[in-house]
């Protein structure tokens, strides 16, 4: 480095340090969507009841962002963790968020993870970890699925490319069990075994799924959602949410609650119930801000 | 805008250039269980798609740009870490084929081994026609292994609707539907049979037994391997305390890039199956894992178990490699270990690892460093540098373990080496109270501290027995 490019560099500090000095910083809270191509997730993912509800819990109540990326990608793809280091990164820029919660649900717990993980991939990635408190990871799928073997096997049989053919999503791919192992013991952090990651990632755990006609918490969250999610229990443990084994749920971080020990009247959270206003859910994750 | 240097820091930079000497450091050998390239030689430029073949997604001048900024982190690491990653071990209870219309019209059969299978059909082909194509179970006969014929969804439960499974936000292929055998049909050989359907049209047969007692399991030697290295994989048919023996096995591997390659799983002792094959990564970069797909069956006494199971594996082109040496340098207190690293292909390169220090005569971890840059094809280098914070209460002899290097531009490990540099009491000494600014000469590494914490009582100890509980 030439010598004016050293002082600059030194000046920029200084100022940066100021700079941080003399400004207090504010708390806000963001909403990470999981797999799938979000245009309006607010409406669309998480439902408005739900995002109005948590943002009660904080100082300016102005302070949030709803996520909306293409998380069919791979988690490192431009257009999951590369769109949401933009939106966070102008969220924190535009407000001067120091202290950021992070609600991630799904498949968004692993695009967090990624970045959490991988600081150095992009030189967006450092302020957007320094900048986060702790990640809320509800029913995050940090060990994979068995159902996102099932519905690739599907696809393989078609042709050895099948997924360009069949349901094409690289996330689904990703969250094969052997493909998120492979991931976990490289590139991403938390899991058993492996260093810790720079920030907290609290898990809610979803442990089963209600899907009697006869009771109205089944219809929580969409009851046509809930009705897919028993069948898919044939490919689960007997501790699931429908979608996600109980493990991989609790594959990475640290267990924060299961949910019938926090849920009104010991009620489950199936995995569409996990991203909704449902059983004192959206309390909890006000509160917790 | 001009900038008036003050004396004090011209003195700095002075004092940087005389003390921005560095020492060299015991760079370990690595162990057969480690993952490297042992030499220069070994090392292959990454192959390039003919551009007429591939459409070129257009590149984003930004993140352009962002490639070639060296960033580097450290943040504390209190935590033990397993540096010995066990291989994904893939067990199935379930089989997978593929089924013509006119064989559907003339009746289907499937083996099950016990009660309550899960039977899936997914209509493939083109993905408009497919909803079209789609099975309603109701329209489906079963026949039971006594000879019973059973309609109109008798026979069934849980049956649900390609309708009914669109609306469900699941990722299943559209036109895929299902039921559960019911409980009453028991198991042993089953048959489905339909009426009309195109003999043309194919569909995916997919039985669930999630009650079985057999369980196929797949496993590789590694989960990472180097381009030329042998993988091996091991299969086997376990159930009621027995190997079974397999029959009838076909098994192939896939590439990312989509090539396949046949292998023959040969029997070895004790019921296990072992199949091999050197792996050649030469070929045009694809996101993803390479797979080893397979099926076989058994006859159980006067039972048929099949089974289908897949498992995932990674496979790096040496396209750069740790050079086997390491410098020292600190500053400040600050650690900073310089990496020599040789590249045949240009592209983004991050060397990461997590330092273990001295307390009470015992080494310990105390944090995670990571460095990234662009390097230009030939010799260049990486820095890790652990912040001085992590060191606190901690002395030399330090070490770096879990030492890897990775390739950012094509997701792949090309080196992970469990104990890899050990900076010894004598040399830590030189370094320790240096006032050296040498640091500032490279972008400052970005320290991430104070993880913080929810309170005690709001965070909840789950074991594994708990797990168990929650599932009864």
């Amino acid at each position: 480095m030439k010598f004016h490019q050293l002082m600059s560099t030194v000046l920029a500090a200084s100022i940066a340090f100021a700079a941080n000095s003399s400004l207090a910083g504010n708390t806000g809270v963001a909403f990470v969507h999981g797999t799938g191509k979000q245009t309006n997730a607010a409406n669309d993912y998480w439902t408005w009841d739900m995002i109005n509800s948590v943002r009660q819990g904080l100082p300016n109540q102005n302070m949030y962002v709803v996520i909306n990326c293409d998380f069919d990608q791979y988690m490192w793809d431009a257009r999951a963790a590369g769109c949401l280091a933009e939106q966070l990164t102008s969220f924190i820029n535009n407000n001067n968020i120091t202290d950021l919660v992070v609600q991630t649900h799904s498949n968004g717990g692993n695009v967090v993870r990624w970045i959490m993980s991988n600081p150095t991939y992009d030189s967006r990635y450092p302020k957007i970890i320094s900048s986060i408190r702790w990640v809320n990871a509800l029913a995050p799928s940090s060990l994979g699925t068995p159902l996102a073997d099932a519905v690739t096997s599907g696809n393989v049989f078609e042709t050895s490319l099948g997924w360009l053919l069949g349901y094409k999503s690289d996330a689904v791919r990703m969250q094969q069990m052997s493909w998120m192992a492979s991931y976990n013991a490289s590139w991403l952090y938390g899991t058993a075994g492996r260093p810790a990651l720079p920030k907290t990632f609290y898990n809610v755990v979803g442990s089963d799924v209600e899907t009697s006609i006869f009771d109205g918490d089944s219809y929580c969250g969409g009851y046509s959602l809930n009705l897919g999610l028993e069948i898919t229990q044939a490919w689960l443990d007997g501790c699931s949410d429908g979608f996600l084994n109980c493990s991989s749920q609790a594959g990475a971080g640290v267990n924060w609650f299961y949910d019938k020990n926090r849920m009104a009247d010991g009620e489950p959270l199936s995995h569409n119930q996990s991203r909704r206003q449902c059983f004192g859910l959206d309390t909890i994750l006000r509160n917790d801000i | 805008m001009i900038f008036k240097i003050p004396p004090l820091c011209s003195a700095l930079v002075l004092a940087s250039l005389q003390l921005n000497s560095a020492y060299a450091v015991e760079f370990l050998a690595p162990q057969s269980t480690d993952l490297y390239s042992k030499a220069t030689s070994e090392l292959l430029s990454m192959p390039q798609a003919a551009p007429s073949l591939v459409a070129q997604p257009a590149v984003d001048p930004a993140f352009a740009a962002r490639q070639r900024e060296a960033v580097a982190v450290s943040w504390p690491m209190r935590q033990e870490v397993s540096l010995h990653n066990t291989p994904f071990l893939s067990q199935s209870r379930e089989s997978y084929r593929k089924v013509t219309g006119a064989q559907l019209n003339q009746g289907v059969r499937f083996h099950t081994s016990s009660p309550r299978a899960l039977v899936r059909l997914q209509a493939l082909g083109e993905i408009g026609q497919r909803q079209k194509d789609a099975l309603n179970p109701q329209y489906l006969q079963i026949k039971t292994a006594d000879g019973k014929t059973l309609a109109g969804g008798d026979g069934m439960e849980s049956i649900v609707t390609a309708d009914k499974l669109a609306k469900a936000d699941l990722p299943f292929a559209s036109g895929t539907s299902a039921f559960r055998v019911h409980p009453n049909v028991g198991s042993g050989a089953l048959q489905l049979q339909a009426q009309g359907l195109d003999e043309q049209q194919e569909y995916l047969l997919n039985v669930v037994e999630p009650d079985s007692p057999y369980v196929m399991h797949l496993q590789a030697n590694a989960s990472h391997f180097m381009h030329g290295q042998e993988l091996q994989v091991r299969t086997q048919l376990a159930g009621l305390g027995k190997k079974h023996a397999l029959r009838n096995i076909q098994a192939e591997i896939v590439s990312p890039a989509g090539r396949v390659f046949a292998v023959k799983f040969k029997a070895q002792a004790a019921g296990e199956y072992v199949a091999k094959l050197p792996l050649d990564a030469n070929e045009v970069p694809s996101p993803g894992l390479w797979e080893v797909r397979l099926h076989g069956e058994s006859a159980i006494g006067t039972q048929v178990v099949q089974r289908s199971a897949r498992t995932s594996f990674a496979v790096a082109l040496p396209v750069a490699r740790l050079a086997g040496s390491a410098q020292l340098q600190a500053a400040n207190g600050h650690l900073a270990l310089k990496f020599a690293v040789e590249a045949a292909s240009s592209g983004r390169y991050e060397v990461r690892g997590l330092l273990y220090g001295t307390q009470q005569g015992k080494l310990v971890p105390l944090g995670v460093a990571h460095a990234a840059n662009w390097l230009e094809a030939g010799k260049g280098e990486l820095a890790l540098q652990f912040d001085r914070t992590l060191l606190q209460n901690a002395s030399a002899p330090f070490e770096v373990r879990d030492l890897s290097l990775l390739d950012q531009s094509h997701f792949a490990l090309l080196h992970k080496q469990a104990r890899g540099v050990v900076v010894d009491e004598a040399q830590w000494r030189k370094f320790a109270d240096a006032k050296s600014t040498s640091l500032l000469a490279d972008k400052a590494a970005q320290v991430f501290l104070g993880a913080a914490q929810k309170g005690g009582a709001a965070v909840e100890s789950v074991d594994k027995a708990e797990v168990d509980v929650l599932a009864d």
